[in-house]
């Protein structure tokens, strides 16, 4: 047997065994304290107290707004790094349900649409944990528009990233758009989305890899079972099942990120021509992926490996034209506006 | 035929719209939504549908956006260092400008518009400052993250600052690009260019 129907093989075997898998995988992930208590109903009557409710260890703060006459049970998450607030209810009387399928106990996301509340009821200036600990409200309250020292990447190269920023320009209006408004008229979108799945897919290895060295045990684990569940139930990544209907929402690690996790600066800006925008520590991550990538195992003649990754960016392309026009278009200076964007993407993804 | 199935469309985005937003938002999130739900009844509207209406819409789609942004704080944040150094009549040529290009950008983006969904995040609130997250919701599945940062102004209300798509700050980067062109010319060559970028886009 050759090369490529081993791999076709192994997928099949990892798929099957996935299957076997998955339902302990989902236990293991699951928190210890959500497993038994769910879905949770409480209701509130005039003196109600949260302790006296036997909510397996659901941490239940009550608290009393004397002005507004009403009670206000907030219910956490006890995630250690940051409590997430699920639900808030109050007004006595009124029923609080926590109906979050256990996928979302064990992917930590914060349950949504599980608010029940009386009409006149009013949330405080906080929704369930949407936001990231470092989102702050305020960045820098004072001083701003005095002597505010704007946070950029170092680009010692500007002139020759200029000239391949130029290429790349022309490159994209000249032949990638072209190629790919014809490829987007020829194909129809269903079956485009369906490409870009099978790719997206196809990558979590790396996504995996990169969540185990970063330590983020429950992304690596999300990692594997959307694999799991994509590559069997999805048809080899054709559907994305996991986002769809399990919540399991990619996670988006790369080496890069890994590097920048352990402390790794950008260093400076790299305009690399074909592969765009880059930065030092970015540049090894791309190599650093390079190796994780099953891409490279399935189709490692040069040419056609070349051929496939061309074709992976020709459909993604395809589902995102006008993107890089409008942004050219809003810009006064588009090289120092995409390199800008770039930093602030990237530095963006490591805080997460 | 077209015209037939633009009514249900219509209906099914303010459904849509009004079935994801929490059953509880703060007074931030109401800014952004009125505003956003306006904005997008004005480009589902026949009345300004066609290339001949379109000085007419794109003039209303203007007046809305400018009710909500607070376009000295963003001139301000935007020039930063630069910004004391200016006279009050530079200050005042740099801030219209400034607004146009900020609203043709809008405008440019909002007549892509394709029913995608908008869902309303949360928001948070310090004090005068608040955070609104919104997430929109393309037709092919991606989850665009975006970000307003408001400020309450006296009279005014609830003002929007900045912006954030995908975690990059509209106003960061306009203020690397003004800081580079001013750093490499001066800031008369910047307004040179405001003028040219504001000035190639349609009128209307």
């Amino acid at each position: 047997m050759n090369p490529t129907r081993w791999s076709i093989l192994g997928t099949l075997c990892l798929a099957l065994s996935g299957f076997v898998f998955l339902p302990f995988a989902q236990a293991a992930l699951e928190p210890n304290h959500l497993k038994k208590s769910r879905p949770v109903t409480i209701t509130f009557e005039p003196g109600f107290d949260a302790r006296d409710q036997n909510l397996a260890k659901l941490p239940l703060v009550q608290e009393t707004d004397p002005e507004r006459e009403l009670d206000r049970i907030s219910l956490y998450h006890s995630r250690k790094t940051h409590p997430q607030r699920v639900a808030v209810a109050m007004r006595l009387g009124t029923r609080l349900d926590l109906l979050p399928d256990s996928t979302q106990a064990f992917t930590g996301l914060p349950p949504r649409g599980v608010m029940y509340f009386d009409a006149s009821a009013r949330c405080e200036n906080e929704t369930s944990g949407a936001f990231d600990e470092d989102e702050k409200v305020i960045e820098e309250p004072e001083k701003w528009g005095e002597d505010v020292q704007q946070e950029t990447i170092a680009d010692p190269l500007e002139p020759l990233n200029r000239v391949f920023f130029k290429f790349n320009d022309k490159l994209y209006f000249w032949v990638l758009k072209p190629v790919a408004r014809g490829y987007r008229f020829v194909v129809p979108e269903p079956l485009r989305l369906s490409v870009r799945n099978i790719f997206t897919n196809l990558a979590a290895p790396i996504r995996a890899a990169n969540c185990l060295l970063q330590g983020k045990f429950r992304g690596f684990g999300r990692e594997v079972l959307r694999f799991f569940v994509n590559s069997t139930i999805g048809c080899l990544g054709i559907g994305d099942v996991a986002t769809l209907s399990m919540h399991l929402e990619g996670q988006d690690e790369d080496f890069g990120q890994t590097l920048g996790f352990f402390g790794a600066g950008p260093g400076f800006f790299i305009n690399w021509p074909i592969l765009g925008p880059s930065s030092v520590r970015d540049t090894f991550g791309m190599a650093g992926d390079w190796f994780a990538d099953p891409v490279n195992y399935l189709v490692p003649k040069r040419w056609e490996n070349i051929g496939v990754k061309g074709g992976d960016k020709l459909n993604r392309t395809s589902l995102s034209l006008g993107d890089y026009e409008s942004l050219k278009k809003s810009a006064l200076d588009p090289y120092v506006a995409v390199r800008d964007a770039y930093f602030q993407y990237r530095k963006n993804k490591i805080k997460k | 035929m077209y015209r037939k199935l633009l009514w249900p469309c219509l209906l099914f985005v303010a459904i849509t719209l009004m079935s994801v937003l929490p059953a509880v938002a703060g007074e931030p999130t109401n800014v952004i939504k009125r505003t956003a739900d306006k904005i997008i009844a004005i480009v589902g509207d026949p009345k300004y549908k066609g290339p001949e209406k379109r000085g007419e819409r794109n003039r209303l789609i203007r007046a809305s956006v400018d009710e909500i942004f607070d376009r000295e704080e963003m001139s301000r944040r935007t020039l930063a260092t630069h910004w004391s150094k200016r006279t009050p009549g530079e200050k005042k040529e740099f801030m219209e400008l400034f607004e146009d290009l900020l609203e043709q950008t809008y405008i440019d983006r909002v007549e892509g518009y394709s029913g995608e969904q908008v869902v309303y995040e949360g928001e948070r609130i310090e004090g005068d400052y608040a955070l609104v997250k919104v997430n929109i919701m393309t037709k092919q599945q991606t989850k665009i993250p975006v970000l307003y940062r408001l400020k309450k102004i006296k009279d005014r209300g609830w003002l929007v600052y900045d912006l954030s798509i995908q975690g990059v700050s509209l106003i960061n980067n306009y203020r690397n690009q003004f800081n580079s062109i001013i750093a490499n010319s001066s800031f008369g060559n910047l307004i040179k260019k405001l003028k040219e970028k504001v000035g190639s886009y349609p009128t209307g």
